[in-house]
């Protein structure tokens, strides 16, 4: 379920990093809350915990086994805000030292696996052992909910993947990305998910959740925080990222004079006088000339020298 | 005197009663897994110790900043052209600072294998539609679909290229020390605690592996070790909520109270400059090409 870098486009890399960023802040406050100083090393240890466990692979009769993700485990135990961070640890890890995921598309790894997965999880365990729960419920709570979460994240996945071809292509067509539409992508990561990879998660989890609380070691950080501001969240999200990245057109406020007469009735006196008043140095990076790609290189050397002089004048200043 | 004879039994060639005395590799699911990735592990960590060379001698911060733009690069390039040179850039890279072609291919291989196996079905035409350039079975191989699967597995290796040559010419402190300057202080502390604690808690699984085997005379069936894996992942993350307690003490001990601090960053010489200009020209040479 980890997609490495190049498989999505740097947009949806660049969306899914705008995605993250509010619920990696978001958990992280609500961890330094509910934990205190403690939140550090319980995050960490939950992160190298879902690392380890990913190691082995769990047995299924066949003669055939499978690893866990461990999202579901970590919802369920530390509860929603400490399993978002400890995930996001865990798939940081995964992608900078062993190149399982990529660094661009962490984002959105983390959106599947470090999101969706736990969140879900937390809910639907919540949900079917609420109460007084006796074993058996617990058991069959924590399977359904490994099984809800892994099936939801391949979804997610699969949808993320297939929607490149439509977003990222060239003139022709040619898909710049993953090449595989939705009607391809999605059952192939959907399937294995709910015939198989979901089965050896949900049964692992609920015996991973039952050893735990037989053990006494349920910590479940957000047990006393509202999981208000997470629904809240989370459903905005899932209203808006499908229409973020299927969008087309220009984007919010970079509109022509002719685009903001066609939205607005008329076209602002001072947008009609002032536009194209500036065309820059090398107007549209050099594309209205005969000489396109020498300009093109060119606008790239003015602007590493200009980043160069940015990052210089920094340091200095950062040293006073 | 009475002469002294080994009992017959003893002469006997030792049958493979117990597992782990046997000397024979045992083809279970833990022997596989276990091993493979703990060795894997161990491998990344040891990887702290990298050869000198021009790259490793970078500042850790604008080495990882040139590095993220370009495979930003590599991720917004459309010509094959620019990626392919990318990736020639990187291999001459990792021969130049020591870091070596072979070790580069030995990490980059993986997800280079990996998308080679996804994308090959790409160049069907029941994928990619375009001029039939060939037929396999009752399926057309199109002039479109080849180009597009290539130009994937092209892009993901010089992605994945790079990747691997920011990790063997970084050791390992000195990526934490980078990382620690771009990213908010907490997230690289727990960054560093949780590649720390990562290998403490594998040698608990591998010696919990190694206790069952040590107990084990033959294999008990799927249940059994299904049983064992629960109550060791239940045991393990018993620890790791243990050791975060104890180490939450620690540091409040030391005068921890809940803000990491980061030690402010040296200046950045003339090869940091050359290395990020080269970098962020790449970069805006991607949005044209």
């Amino acid at each position: 379920m980890h997609i490495p870098d190049g498989y999505l486009s740097p947009a949806t890399c660049a969306v899914f990093y705008g995605v993250m960023a509010p619920a990696w802040y978001l958990a992280s406050k609500k961890t330094e809350k509910t934990l205190g100083v403690k939140g550090l090393p319980l995050m960490a240890l939950g992160a190298a915990f879902t690392f380890v466990i990913q190691m082995f692979n769990f047995p299924v009769p066949g003669g055939t086994s499978g690893h866990m993700a461990g999202g579901a485990v970590l919802g369920i135990v530390l509860g929603p805000w400490a399993a978002i961070m400890a995930m996001s640890l865990t798939l940081g890890l995964q992608a900078l030292f062993f190149g399982d995921g990529g660094i661009l598309a962490f984002g959105a790894n983390c959106f599947n696996m470090a999101l969706v997965m736990p969140v879900s999880a937390y809910v639907v365990f919540k949900v079917v052992a609420s109460g007084e729960a006796g074993a058996f419920r617990r058991f069959f709570g924590a399977a359904l909910a490994a099984y809800i979460a892994v099936n939801l994240a391949a979804l997610a996945t699969g949808i993320e993947l297939g929607l490149q071809p439509l977003i990222a292509h060239t003139a022709e067509g040619r898909a710049l990305y993953a090449p595989y539409p939705l009607n391809i992508a999605v059952p192939a990561m959907a399937l294995p998910h709910l015939l198989f990879f979901g089965v050896v998660e949900a049964l692992a989890t609920a015996m991973v959740v039952s050893y735990v609380l037989k053990m006494g070691i349920f910590v479940e950080a957000g047990r006393k925080a509202s999981l208000r501001p997470l629904l809240v969240f989370v459903g905005v999200l899932i209203a808006l990222v499908p229409i973020g990245l299927i969008a087309a057109g220009t984007p919010w406020g970079e509109w022509g004079k002719e685009e903001l007469g066609q939205l607005l009735g008329y076209v602002p006196s001072g947008v009609e006088r002032f536009e194209g008043a500036w065309k820059g140095v090398l107007p549209d990076y050099g594309q209205g000339s005969g000489r396109k790609a020498l300009l093109y290189v060119l606008s790239a050397l003015g602007g590493s020298v200009l980043l160069v002089a940015v990052v210089y004048a920094w340091s200095r200043l950062w040293k006073k | 005197m009475e002469k002294m004879t080994l009992p017959d039994w003893m002469k006997e060639a030792p049958t493979a009663v117990c597992p782990a005395s046997s000397g024979k590799e045992r083809k279970g699911f833990l022997d596989r897994s276990l091993r493979n990735f703990a060795s894997v592990l161990k491998r990344a960590f040891a990887s702290g110790k990298t050869k000198d060379g021009p790259m490793q001698n970078l500042e850790p911060r604008a080495k990882l900043a040139g590095f993220f733009l370009l495979i930003l690069a590599a991720a917004l390039f459309e010509s094959w052209i620019f990626i392919l040179a990318l990736l020639v850039m990187t291999v001459c890279l990792s021969a130049m600072t020591k870091a070596g072609a072979a070790p580069l291919l030995v990490r980059a291989l993986p997800a280079i294998v990996f998308t080679a196996v996804m994308a090959a079905p790409a160049v069907f035409s029941f994928v990619t539609p375009g001029a039939p350039l060939a037929g396999v079975g009752g399926l057309t191989i199109t002039a479109e679909g080849v180009s597009t699967a290539l130009f994937f597995v092209l892009r993901v290796s010089a992605i994945a290229a790079l990747a691997a040559l920011l990790v063997l010419t970084t050791a390992e402190a000195d990526f934490f020390r980078g990382l620690g300057r771009l990213l908010p202080g907490f997230f690289s502390a727990a960054l560093f605690f949780t590649f720390k604690y990562c290998l403490i808690l594998v040698k608990t699984a591998e010696g919990a592996a190694l206790a069952r085997k040590s107990r084990t005379i033959d294999s008990r069936g799927v249940k059994e070790a299904q049983r064992w894996f629960a109550s060791r992942a239940a045991f393990i993350l018993k620890k790791s909520l243990n050791t975060a307690e104890e180490v939450s003490m620690a540091m409040v001990s030391r005068g921890f109270e809940g803000r990491v601090a980061t030690a402010p960053a040296g200046p950045l010489g003339f090869a940091e400059y050359l290395w990020l200009g080269a970098s962020s020209f790449f970069f805006f040479l991607s949005f044209g090409f």
